[in-house]
């Protein structure tokens, strides 16, 4: 299985993937004040703060989705290529679109089940902050909206005639190269 | 089994094949299963989602990776490596030694064997390649061993993602993996003592002791740490959650004001290192959800439990059936499908055979830990053989008596839940 983030080269080169990288990060800095500041009023000031906890965790989901579609090249994901790596690149190719192709065709016939749930939610609201629940949750049905159109563009450069250069985004060798 | 278990099991099978990432995969299986059964496909939002936003504790994995990510960034592995190397450098194989006690230090403030290895393992890897008397596989298969303790000693993310699937407490496990963390680094040393002998390795160097109080000064400030994290989750003033933000800031002040080492833009590639990898992490456990729904659903751990008392097994044998289990799944499986598939089957088995859970916990965790440095797929050798560039077949020759050693510390602990639940219950955890 390939290895998240630490094996993989940095290579944070486009100008979304920037921003993208940095909302992610600060989003995980703002968990991270949030909770020190929840921590210093409850202990420090015995004045407790009810809506930081939801606050956080609330936070850390968005930001564990954002991340995820937006931040996360295809290697930095886990996945089992244990398989994959004997094989030559044209089978390599051929696999990742067999595969992406049943995904999106799959999760394509799920989004609009997983969007109606959704928008359902609407009349409910988180416990502390109030928050309207289908805006809560519409990261989810988000983050795969991105993960599809991700991966039909990858499929789109597999099917053409630049395919090496792109299968080069999945085997991990080549940071400058992301879709 | 029905046809909502073969949908779902065929499109995580052919998935993974395929290569698509593990997270992904989870979540295609949990909707071919809805769609198989003919459920609202909306549920996978409502499982995922309701379980995702209900767990505060799990916010405590992005806060103990920060933490851990601060401390590298502050260059805490060389001062770590510096204290260690006083103690216990000067025996035969002393680097070896110095790398293992170096990475249980650590390991008081990192959850995560992949951070241990990233961090205090990479310059115990490159210290014994400098001396030129460690062959490079040798070295890489130390640290990749050392780096198992991590998960044992709290804290530890695996045992955080355990409690959340068993009802077990943090506080609890947490207190069982030390003694167990302790026993693997002293066994790894016993190994380390006795190839040292067999190859000839050299013995470290010795500081002269009037150094020492200098080194251990520069050095007592991050030993801090793990005292910070662990006092305060242990003497009940902060939940493991906050314990790992106060540790995540404790480090923060020092890696900023003491040792000057870190400003805003390091700061700000740590916090995105960190969201990188809590990301995967908790990617991971959220496709887990869905799976747990039709696991769950299917009453696939009824039918087991009922599997297991028709066989009659001892809560020994059972242990030991679990030990074999997971060994010779750890071998092709990552830790964390592991723990998220096929750990809530067994849950209910173990709690049915009276056993444990908290003991259960670290026994499946140190199985995971195995299997994360043995072959053929170890995710610690593919770290270590990519950081080092060190072929991966070198170190695969020579893993395997560090992989028998903790096997057999495996057995004598599945053997003796003593000495796991031995500190819990001092502490008055039943």
């Amino acid at each position: 299985m390939s290895e998240p983030s630490v094996a993989v080269a940095d290579g944070e080169t486009k100008p979304w993937r920037r921003a993208a990288g940095f909302v992610a990060a600060w989003s995980l800095g703002l968990v991270f004040i949030l909770f020190i500041a929840g921590i210093g009023m409850r202990y420090l000031f015995n004045r407790p703060v009810s809506w930081i906890d939801e606050a956080v965790t609330l936070l850390s989901v968005w930001s564990t989705f954002w991340t995820a579609a937006f931040v996360l090249k295809w290697p930095e994901h886990i996945a089992f290529d244990v398989v994959f790596t004997h094989l030559k690149p044209a089978a390599q190719r051929f696999c990742l679109l067999a595969g992406g192709a049943g995904f999106i065709l799959l999760m394509g016939a799920a989004l609009p089940g997983m969007t109606d749930y959704t928008l359902f939610l609407w009349r409910e609201r988180t416990d502390a902050m109030q928050l309207r629940l289908d805006w809560v949750y519409a990261v989810f049905p988000l983050f795969f909206m991105v993960v599809l159109l991700r991966l039909a563009w990858s499929l789109r450069l597999l099917a053409s005639t630049r395919w090496r250069n792109e299968l080069l985004n999945w085997t991990g060798s080549a940071s400058e190269h992301e879709s | 089994m029905t046809a909502g278990l073969w949908a779902l099991l065929a499109s995580i099978v052919l998935g993974a094949l395929l290569r698509l990432p593990l997270a992904l995969v989870m979540f295609a299986g949990g909707a071919s299963y809805l769609f198989a059964t003919k459920q609202d496909i909306g549920l996978l939002v409502g499982q995922v989602m309701n379980q995702m936003t209900a767990m505060y504790v799990l916010v405590a994995i992005p806060m103990f990776i920060l933490a851990a990510n601060i401390m590298n960034a502050a260059t805490i592995s060389d001062r770590l490596w510096a204290a260690a190397n006083v103690l216990v450098g000067r025996f035969k194989g002393g680097m070896g030694h110095v790398t293992v006690l170096a990475s249980m230090i650590f390991s008081g403030i990192s959850g995560s064997a992949i951070t241990d290895a990233a961090g205090p393992g990479l310059v115990a890897t490159k210290m014994m390649r400098d001396t030129g008397r460690y062959p490079p596989g040798l070295a890489c298969a130390i640290t990749a061993s050392a780096a198992t303790i991590a998960p044992i000693i709290p804290p530890s993310i695996p045992l955080v993602i355990y409690a959340l699937l068993s009802g077990a407490s943090i506080g609890a496990l947490f207190l069982a993996g030390i003694v167990p963390g302790i026993l693997m680094g002293g066994a790894l040393m016993i190994a380390i003592r006795i190839i040292a002998g067999r190859r000839g390795l050299p013995v470290g160097e010795k500081v002269p002791l009037r150094e020492a109080p200098r080194i251990f000064a520069n050095s007592a400030l991050s030993l801090t740490l793990p005292v910070v994290l662990l006092g305060g989750i242990f003497s009940g003033i902060f939940t493991p959650t906050e314990s790992a933000a106060v540790a995540a800031f404790w480090a923060l002040m020092l890696g900023t004001i003491v040792y000057r080492r870190i400003d805003l833009p390091v700061f700000q590639g740590v916090l995105l290192e960190t969201a990188k990898q809590t990301s995967t992490t908790m990617l991971l456990v959220a496709s887990a959800f869905i799976l747990n729904y039709a696991i769950a659903n299917e009453r696939l751990a009824e039918s087991l439990v009922a599997a297991i008392s028709a066989m009659q097994l001892s809560p020994l044998m059972f242990m030991v059936v679990v030990n074999l289990f997971f060994l010779v799944l750890g071998c092709f499986l990552d830790a964390s499908v592991m723990m998220l598939v096929f750990v809530p089957l067994l849950i209910p088995s173990a709690r049915a055979l009276g056993i444990d859970l908290t003991y259960f916990g670290i026994v499946v965790t140190l199985n995971f830990m195995i299997g994360l440095i043995t072959p053929p797929y170890g995710l610690l050798l593919f770290v270590m053989a990519s950081l080092t560039r060190v072929p991966l077949i070198t170190i695969i020759r020579e893993i395997w008596p560090f992989v028998l050693t903790l096997i057999i510390l495996l057995a004598v602990l599945t053997y003796f839940p003593a000495i796991t639940l031995f500190l819990p219950r001092y502490f008055g955890y039943q």
